[in-house]
């Protein structure tokens, strides 16, 4: 027999039929980024059952999730099934413009904890972890605490089986690195996208630099973010590739793609493109130090970039690449600083040059499992490993992933697009939109501190502790809790 | 065979490996002295790095060019650096600082080298040989006598390619 909660909600009496049950609570103090694993010990029921499961199965990744349902400006519309509405009840109930008097009753009266105070008069409020039907209790707390009179709402905080937004919807379970459904992968194991754009898809005036073998800018899922462009290779007008050279075509629409089935992390923002670099119709790719070094200048300078993605990199460290790139962060975006974000390698080695460099936000790759990717990584793909050690910031999806490719049978497939992308040249852009999007909610903020919001509000991967390792560096990126913490800040 | 170089990075000796080939520059002395068949012969068994340098067995280049083959303007050294990337020295040094005094100094210094181009931050010298180990020997000399701030000979890079393998 399904369970039925009664709570308030505009001023109505509400009633959910429970699917799933999240049984288990943890305690207030370790709801945090530090927090332990969490468990999952479900009563599936119904149609929650696989969803309940799956969960349960992958309890880290699943923390960033758990804030994003605290705070009902992030919800978006639950999936509508025949006739009702699946929800997972928490063991928290959500209070509106509650006062401290009323918090206090409530503890006295349920032995209710807060767990977190959100924004705009927001309280999380955590039954206690010995009850026996936790979401039967925040019903009733709620429904007490609505009934009193004294507050703007009160209802249990539900997980919501949601709809994924936006018109890219077919797309979008390709898009893994986006939004993970965990077919494959763990659900979760992505960069948050949708909800990142419910706060900002990117700002147009904020632009994001794409260094590379040049980008199709005429490719019709890109050229309407194009702000600027420069072949700093063969002095064309436009920075289109040559013949095979698709990588600076996919590493771009990872970053601003428009189209119906790739949409970029940052699609709203604008790109520029910059050749520099061109392969040797063969396995090799050259670059010219002195034109790489005019090229970082002029990204700043000439074409306005706020952010630089390189998804290049190996050879001996020369200074005047590395001065270059200071020039961009300390003289970039009116002296606050262009972001540079660079690839780590894909050599399974250390972390190649320039992303050894101090100061700039250097990527690895991880997969749809949330695993750094290594050649013995479950993704199968055998003949690579992300770059690891010192200087390594964070990590971000680097394994199939669907973007962008230039159009012809010369691209990585035949299509406009391809599935296939991947390297921790895959995983920079990915970063670069999302400093992107974090300037655009506060363009007033300087370049190391938008590192430091993308670094400081990762989800932790790996076996080790929370915390920098050498092998994840921070953890695995998450650009809606930076576009969130950039905006509280 | 060039033998084993080294340069300064971050302020730091960076050690570069010896190849067996060099690069020759097409549009330079070297390049005329080829023009013909020796040129043909050289582009069938060398690859092409951009429309003007051809990378080629250091012996090739010296059957053609002859026992002065190392001191033809337009024939360039060629290392690997420890992580298997190829490097060429190509002649051309940059030499940033932010004391524009300093730099006009060091341009009117220098017998060796022409300066190319010239900015507020920034000189563009030219080895008068125009050759790639004398823009190393000079880029070295500079950063030890620690003339500027930055000091870099122009290297052209190959490294693998990235990509979906």
């Amino acid at each position: 027999m399904p369970q039925v909660l009664e709570y308030y909600s505009g001023n109505r009496k509400q009633h959910v039929t429970v699917q799933g049950l999240f049984a288990a609570r943890q305690s207030p103090s370790s709801r945090g980024a530090d927090a332990a694993p969490m468990r999952f010990p479900v009563r599936p029921q119904g149609d929650g059952d696989q969803v309940l499961r799956l969960l349960a199965a992958q309890p880290r990744t699943v923390l960033s999730r758990f804030s994003v349902v605290s705070e009902s400006t992030t919800l978006v519309a639950p999936v509508s099934r025949p006739g009702e509405t699946t929800v997972i009840p928490t063991d928290t109930v959500t209070v509106l413009g509650a006062r401290t008097a009323e918090t206090t009753w409530a503890r006295r009266k349920y032995g209710v904890t807060i767990a977190q105070e959100g924004s705009d008069g927001k309280v999380l409020l955590a039954v206690p972890a010995d009850v026996g039907d936790p979401a039967a209790l925040t019903a009733e707390v709620a429904r007490a605490l609505y009934e009193r009179g004294t507050v703007t709402g009160a209802h249990p905080n539900f997980l919501r089986l949601v709809q994924r937004p936006g018109p890219a919807t077919a797309g979008a379970s390709a898009q893994w690195g986006l939004d993970n459904d965990g077919t494959p992968g763990v659900v979760g194991a992505d960069v948050a996208a949708h909800a990142a754009w419910t706060l900002s898809a990117g700002d147009p005036d904020v632009c994001v630099a794409v260094l590379d073998e040049g980008v199709d800018t005429r490719h019709p899922y890109l050229r309407a973010a194009v702000r600027a462009e420069r072949d700093f290779v063969d002095g064309n007008p436009t920075a289109a590739p040559d013949g095979d050279d698709a990588h600076g075509t996919a590493c771009a629409g990872i970053v601003a793609a428009r189209g119906p089935k790739v949409r970029g992390l940052a699609h709203g923002a604008g790109l520029v493109a910059v050749r520099i670099a061109k392969s040797d119709g063969g396995q090799g790719w050259i670059f010219d130090d002195f034109t790489t070094a005019d090229a970082i200048d002029w990204s700043w300078r000439q074409g306005k970039a706020d952010v630089l993605s390189n998804s290049w990199g190996g050879g001996p460290p020369v200074d005047v690449i590395t001065a270059a790139f200071r020039r961009a962060r300390n003289r970039g975006r009116g002296g606050k600083g262009a972001v540079v974000v660079i690839a780590s390698g894909n050599e399974q080695g250390v972390v190649s040059y320039p992303g050894n460099l101090p100061e700039v936000l250097t990527v690895g790759a991880s997969n749809q499992w949330d695993q750094r990717k290594t050649r013995t990584s479950q993704d199968g793909e055998t003949w690579w490993g992300s770059n690891i050690g010192p200087g390594l910031d964070l990590m971000a999806p680097g394994v199939g992933i669907l973007t962008t490719d230039i159009s012809g049978r010369r691209g990585y497939g035949r299509a406009l697009t391809t599935p296939t992308f991947n390297g921790t040249s895959a995983a920079t852009p990915f970063a670069a939109a999302a400093a992107a999007l974090v300037l655009s909610v506060r363009p007033d903020l300087g370049e190391a501190d938008v590192r430091r919001l993308l670094v400081a509000h990762t989800d932790h991967i790996g076996r080790g502790r929370p915390g920098w390792s050498r092998f994840v560096g921070h953890g695995r990126l998450n650009a809606f809790a930076a576009v969130r913490a950039a905006r509280r800040r | 065979m060039p033998g084993d170089a080294y340069y300064w990075a971050g302020g730091r000796k960076v050690a570069l490996h010896g190849s067996s080939d060099v690069v020759i520059d097409v549009t330079s002395a070297a390049g005329a002295q080829l023009a013909g068949s020796s040129l043909d012969s050289l582009r069938a068994q060398g690859r092409a790095l951009s429309a003007t340098l051809l990378l080629v067995p250091e012996a090739e280049a010296s059957a053609a060019l002859g026992d002065t083959s190392a001191s033809v303007a337009g024939v360039h050294p060629v290392y690997r650096s420890d992580d298997g990337a190829l490097v060429v020295v190509l002649p051309e040094v940059r030499v940033e600082s932010s004391d524009p005094r300093r730099l006009a100094d060091l341009g009117r210094s220098l017998s060796a080298a022409r300066v190319r181009e010239r900015s507020e931050e920034r000189l563009v010298l030219e080895p008068v040989s125009g050759r790639g180990a004398d823009a190393l020997r000079l880029a070295n000399m500079l950063a030890e006598s620690r003339a500027a701030e930055v000091t870099s000979a122009r290297f052209l890079r190959v490294v693998a390619r990235p990509g979906p393998g």
